[in-house]
């Protein structure tokens, strides 16, 4: 059985349960960048102890983005181990061109907006250059988005999550173009049958059908 | 102990005024004791010595020590005058505690600093210890060499911090001809490498606490070495999932004012400043132009590059300096002067004049705009095919699974 593309994966509604699936299909053009390192207390029974939190972010030229978090002793550990969830939550990010179809897509397909808390992101596409707080910055340009405008606006004075608000709004680009394509699929696992992961929830609210009720409300 | 040396870092006494240099922590510690009849407790355990001492130094003076001391007394059962009474300092005072722990985040925040530093930094150069073979780049490259070519393995380059010292320190001992697992001393560089390699030796010595400082895991928690923390099972943390993003909470960078070096966290408070003190408002010129989104960045853009080369956009004329500059466009009231559409409407401000210039990220138009924006037809956004997405579904073998479960069901 051959599958030939992860966008396959995606079409299906299969969830992607090894990070060597992602390996096989994207492999060296994977690039990763560590967009945090944090010391969280983590409680026991007995106490409480301190460990090291990474956000990971994952992508590549091929089109796709991911985020992946890990806490640990060590911080080579929750490192590797935040770059294999992110490789099982890994998603496309349908991308755009300004004006014209010249060489690769650059920047994002129109006007996306998304809320993470109390942070609200818009990505809004650009013919050039990078207007954007340096996590959401640092997030696109993983996947080579050189050009987007990142507006983001904060209703209370803490930003919230920036890079999870930056990743839910990517996350809508595929969602939002053709629903069409989405309507034809009769395989639907539905998320009580034990998906209760964050990578099933990743790709549910991508491709379940009807696609306009699982999208945030602008 | 002498009176501060300019120049050299040292340490007050918590009482006098005498000082003791930093680095020689026991001397003053001997005199708080003799002198001063003071103790502190888990003194070594304490992230940043100076920091604590001054913070009690001051207040002492503030307070009675017995508020913040426990009292030992000496000789209890001897006659009155050889009973004597020592002042204990220590972490059951709630005060002495939070202090310590604060000393110990902030020492943390600065490791993993000084650590995201060195995985960033690609201008290391180093030699190896083994070959002498020179690496530039990123420290990781040496240490992967050192490992794979050498089996030489100090630990992944991540659990790493201040490499550079680490890497002298290392380097310092086998100059002095010394091993550096069972630190023996040996006649000459040969001598040494022979037993090295023979013994399998190309390791450090695991129990010498002197290598601790460069593992990132000895500063997690106050007092606890890495092999404490090792054996601590992980299975046993209760905690929420750790796909949970909302401990990680960034401050907004602070947006510049057009006209000055005013900074303000948000846009609204930015807005406030620019119209009380420049009488510019930006909000209003939004609605009275009817702008997108795009429009206002292309204007902020046109607004920085006059400013920058200090020219005023309501008469054209160039000043000398910022500060000229705008002293003439608030008495002439031109910052309100903008001149008309076409000027600054134009593609080449889609470019930000500025780097991570704050003010763009944080311009917003109303939902309505992006429907305004397709009609105003020059601007166009294509977005990629979705045609080659039908193709794929229709062609895939995953469609032989699909049937199957179909029948299944």
């Amino acid at each position: 059985v051959k599958i030939k593309s992860l966008e396959e994966i995606y079409l299906f509604s299969l969830p992607i349960r090894e990070s060597e699936i992602t390996d096989s299909f994207l492999g060296a053009s994977l690039k990763h960048e560590v967009l945090k390192i944090m010391p969280v207390q983590k409680q026991t029974r007995a106490a409480q102890q301190t460990r090291f939190k990474t956000f990971v972010a994952t992508g590549g030229y091929s089109g796709h983005i991911s985020l992946g978090v890990k806490c640990s002793k060590e911080i080579a550990t929750a490192i590797l181990g935040a770059i294999i969830l992110a490789k099982l939550s890994i998603i496309p990010m349908w991308q755009g061109y300004w004006r014209s179809k010249i060489s690769k897509p650059h920047t994002v397909p129109g006007k996306e907006t998304s809320r993470c808390g109390s942070a609200q992101l818009h990505l809004i596409a650009t013919p050039r250059g990078m207007v954007s707080a340096l996590v959401p910055k640092k997030l696109l340009m993983t996947i080579r988005i050189d050009d987007c405008y990142i507006s983001a606006r904060s209703y209370t004075a803490t930003q919230g999550n920036p890079a999870k608000a930056a990743f839910d709004t990517i996350s809508k680009t595929y969602s939002c173009l053709a629903p069409d394509i989405w309507k034809e699929t009769v395989f639907t696992k539905s998320p009580s049958q034990g998906f209760t992961d964050h990578i099933v929830k990743t790709h549910t609210r991508l491709l379940l059908w009807p696609p306009h009720s699982f999208i945030q409300e602008k | 102990g002498t009176t501060a040396l300019e120049g050299s870092p040292s340490v007050p006494c918590i009482f006098c005024e005498e000082h003791f240099p930093m680095d020689e922590q026991d001397k003053l510690l001997k005199h708080m004791i003799i002198e001063h009849k003071m103790v502190i407790a888990d003194v070594k355990l304490v992230a940043d010595f100076q920091r604590y001492i001054l913070y009690w130094r001051k207040r002492f003076t503030e307070q009675p020590i017995t508020d913040f001391c426990s009292v030992i007394r000496i000789n209890s059962t001897a006659p009155l005058e050889e009973q004597d009474n020592y002042f204990l300092l220590c972490d059951v005072l709630p005060e002495d505690r939070l202090l310590r722990e604060e000393l110990q985040k902030q020492r943390l925040k600065e490791i993993l600093e000084q650590q995201q530093q060195e995985r960033n930094d690609n201008s290391f150069h180093g030699i190896c210890m083994f070959c002498n073979e020179e690496f530039f780049g990123n420290r990781s490259v040496l240490l992967n060499h050192m490992a794979r070519e050498h089996a030489f393995n100090i630990g992944l380059p991540d659990n790493i911090v201040n490499c550079n010292d680490f890497l002298c320190t290392l380097q310092k001992k086998l100059d002095n001809l010394q091993c550096l697992y069972c630190e023996k001393t040996f006649r000459d560089k040969n001598t040494l490498k022979d037993h090295m390699r023979k013994k399998q030796h190309r390791r450090i010595n695991p129990k010498n606490r002197e290598y601790d400082q460069f593992y990132v895991i000895n500063y997690l928690e106050l007092g606890k070495s890495w092999e404490e923390v090792q054996l601590e099972d992980d299975r046993d943390l209760l905690d929420h999932p750790e796909d949970d993003w909302s401990d990680w909470e960034e401050r907004p960078d602070s947006a510049v004012c057009l006209f000055c070096e005013k900074q303000a966290e948000t846009i609204e408070k930015l807005c406030v400043h620019m119209e009380d003190a420049h009488e510019f408002d930006l909000l209003r010129i939004k609605s009275e132009l009817g702008l997108n989104f795009y429009q206002q960045v292309k204007l902020v853009n046109f607004i920085r590059r006059q400013i920058h080369q200090c020219r005023c956009y309501g008469c054209h004329v160039k000043f000398k300096s910022k500060a000229e500059l705008r002293t003439h466009m608030e008495e002439a009231k031109h910052t309100s002067l903008l001149p008309e559409r076409k000027t600054w409407d134009q593609p080449e401000y889609y470019f930000p004049t500025y780097e991570n210039d704050t003010l763009l990220c944080t311009l917003s138009d109303s939902e309505s705009d992006l429907t305004a924006q397709e009609q105003n037809g020059n601007i166009t956004v294509i977005s990629e095919d979705t045609s080659k997405l039908h193709a794929l579904k229709r062609s895939s073998i995953l469609n032989q699974l699909l049937l199957q479960e179909g029948l299944k069901n």
